[in-house]
């Protein structure tokens, strides 16, 4: 039984990769759709959750850096404090963040001098990035910026000099107002952009590929007399069942796989350290939808029919499971909705582990639900399987 | 070989099949005649084990197919009277995708399938997608797929359903071969030109149950020495009915308001004695067919109604 089951996944595999539909499908659409609604809903992947790495970020002087140039190196520590990962230059840098420092005035060395002289600055700060990410760097930048303003206006006031000592004397000052915070628990931010159009757009598209190809070939094959032949071969049910049901998860394998790479090389898609669980998960998907499809195809009379039902089940499921955007920022009845359909099983489970940072036993109840769905959809594919 | 014994299939109310037996032997093309609807094709989805019969049983090579489906089925090849063929695949991948499927594979499917392909006459189309093949070409291939594993029993739905005159001649040159190498042969038909040039024995059923059975001789002298003369028009029952009883050596087989059939010794020659008759009773004939002795004659005579009907 195997061997004839495999032999039956590998053809029909082979024969939906031929089929143009399949391929524009798989490769191709799935390029298009993570370049252009990624783009529109905030570009750059999202770095997951846990402990942040720092920003990298190139402080650019107009001079090669010096030993004893306090201002620089204040300005540097207070852009660390920030979360930037900082590296000062003399060089133009040519991209990524840089704050650049103006040309010094002449006959001065550094900027601690120049500053110390009378001389005003103006730091200019550059990035190539739009976006939300983007606006809450240039407020770390700022941050930096005003706070070492505000110490050099004390500095100034007192009659102070531009030294290390200085600094970390008001640094050391009880504070005349001081605001405690404590931590109310970690704040979800929903992913945008890449991070939120990648997954989404994958768990789109393995119910798109496998409803429409993988189900349409079957009831063209019935349609045709080929499983009634297939019939009277010396190959049982089972086999034709668990062959049909293996090549539309080799579909989806490859489906998902591919997009995972894309995803990686081309948008900086970055998968998170659970990985191995992101495509424990996967599977599990593309189990369900592989019994799905083999389900629906038992269930319709026409090519039509299942094109139809294909298009808008994958449509209203991906929308209302969070495929186009994140399930965190609709209304709590949609969220409920969610939580009750296999798209949304899914979705909160790649948020989980790839956004969130979560561990596998996060998605441990997710996982409990897809593969139930997937037996139970897959007896019920056997049950009602029919050669005619 | 084929041993079907008191086959019954039932649908509700509707009896496809009934109480029907046959045996189809190493060597021999056992035809099944009959009309569209006379379960000519749900017999051979018993026979396939597709359909599981209401009653009765089936054994190919000596195995039930219900019991013993993959013993049954292994030395089985069926051609079906739909093109069950990928369309998007070219012959050669048609022909080992069943090879494959038969446990044929690596070199000794491709070998076979360049064989079956070079025997139906598609050796040089092989690599072109089915999709671009004539009917004619789309049949041979289709019964290419039903040999490719060199079965000992084969079932033939209405093969030639469709193809053209050309194709239909080679298409039975190739069962002809099958036989020849000692397979035994289930034809469906309602063909009666190839029924008469096929088969070896037949068995000619009407709305699901067997009326003849018995080789071309056989069935031949059940005919009679009589000829058909098949008339249409309107006839007037109660009055032709009583002349048409004083016809010497005739058997009156249908008569309605539209329709008269007899069986007639030496038609040609009557003809005129039987239309004047007809004409004497108030008949008023506008079609005349007067057909010889032959299996169609033997159809009409036993069912009253030709076969394509």
């Amino acid at each position: 039984m195997p061997s004839t089951a495999l032999f039956i996944a590998a053809c029909d595999l082979k024969y939906l990769l031929r089929q143009r539909e399949t391929l524009l499908w798989t490769f191709l659409m799935p390029a298009l759709f993570f370049y252009f609604i990624g783009t529109v809903t905030g570009g750059g992947a999202m770095a997951p959750a846990g402990p942040s790495k720092p920003d990298p970020l190139t402080l650019e002087l107009p001079y090669e850096p010096r030993e004893d140039d306090v201002l620089v190196a204040e300005l540097a520590r207070r852009l660390e404090t920030e979360s930037f990962a900082v590296t000062i230059t003399g060089t133009a840098a040519e991209s990524g963040r840089r704050l650049v420092l103006p040309p010094l005035p002449a006959g001065t060395a550094s900027w601690s001098a120049a500053l110390a002289a009378g001389t005003k600055l103006t730091p200019v700060y550059h990035q190539a990035r739009r976006g939300n990410s983007a606006e809450l760097d240039l407020l770390r930048v700022g941050k930096a910026c005003y706070g070492l303003l505000l110490d050099l206006v004390v500095i100034e006031l007192e009659g102070g000099t531009l030294e290390a000592a200085s600094f970390a004397d008001i640094a050391a000052r009880p504070r005349s107002l001081t605001v405690e915070s404590e931590s109310a628990g970690a704040r979800p931010i929903p992913p945008s952009g890449y991070a939120q159009t990648i997954p989404g757009t994958m768990v789109m598209f393995t119910m798109v590929i496998l409803l429409t190809g993988g189900s349409i070939l079957i009831v063209t094959e019935r349609r045709e007399g080929l499983l009634r032949r297939l019939a009277s071969a010396p190959v049982t049910r089972g086999s034709v069942l668990l062959g049909k049901w293996l090549g539309r998860m080799g579909l989806a394998v490859i489906q998902l796989g591919f997009s995972m790479v894309l995803g990686a090389l081309l948008f900086g898609m970055d998968w998170g350290p659970q990985l191995p669980m992101v495509c424990v998960l996967l599977l599990f998907w593309a189990a369900f939808n592989a019994s799905l499809a083999l389900l629906l195809a038992n269930l319709v009379r026409t090519e039509g029919q299942m094109a139809g039902i294909a298009v808008i089940s994958s449509m209203v499921l991906a929308a209302l499971g969070g495929c186009w955007w994140p399930i965190e920022i609709v209304p709590g009845w949609m969220q409920s909705l969610a939580s009750m359909i296999p798209t949304g099983w899914t979705m909160e489970a790649m948020h989980s582990l790839v956004h969130y940072g979560h561990g596998p036993a996060s998605v441990l109840p997710n996982l409990a639900l897809l593969g139930s769905g997937a037996l139970a959809l897959g007896a019920l594919a056997a049950r009602t399987f029919r050669f005619e | 070989m084929i041993e079907v014994d008191s086959l019954v299939k039932q649908y509700d109310e509707l009896v496809a099949v009934s109480e029907l037996d046959l045996v189809a032997k190493p060597g021999e093309v056992f035809g099944l005649l009959g009309p569209n609807g006379a379960g000519k094709s749900t017999t051979i989805s018993c026979i396939s084990g597709l359909v599981a019969p209401t009653r009765g049983t089936v054994r190919v090579n000596g195995h039930d197919i219900q019991r013993e489906p993959k013993a049954a089925k292994t030395g089985l090849g069926v051609v079906p009277q739909d093109l069950a063929l990928y369309e998007d695949l070219s012959a050669a991948e048609n022909v080992r995708f069943w090879a494959g499927i038969h446990g044929l594979g690596g070199k000794a499917a491709a070998e076979r399938a360049a064989e079956v392909l070079s025997a139906v006459g598609l050796a040089d189309r092989g690599s072109e997608p089915v999709k671009n093949f004539s009917g004619g070409m789309k049949r041979r291939l289709n019964f290419a797929c039903g040999i490719v594993h060199r079965p000992t029993v084969l079932l033939l739905d209405e093969p030639t359903v469709g193809v053209d005159p050309q194709s239909r001649v080679h298409l039975l040159e190739l069962v002809a071969a099958q036989r020849d190498t000692g397979t035994a042969v289930l034809y469906t038909t309602h063909y009666m030109e190839e029924a008469s040039a096929l088969c070896d024995r037949l068995a000619i059923v009407d709305g699901g149950k067997k009326i003849a059975e018995g080789d071309l001789d056989e069935l031949r002298r059940l005919v009679g020495e009589r000829d058909l003369v098949l008339l249409g028009g309107r006839f007037e029952d109660e009055r032709l009915a009583p002349a048409l009883a004083g016809l010497a050596d005739a058997e009156l087989i249908q008569l309605s308001p539209e329709r008269l059939h007899l069986a007639v010794a030496d038609a040609p020659r009557r003809l005129a004695e039987v239309l004047s008759l007809v004409s004497a009773s108030g008949g008023d004939v506008t079609e005349t067919t007067v057909r010889r002795a032959d299996l169609e004659s033997l159809f009409i005579k036993l069912t009253g109604r030709e076969l394509r009907e």
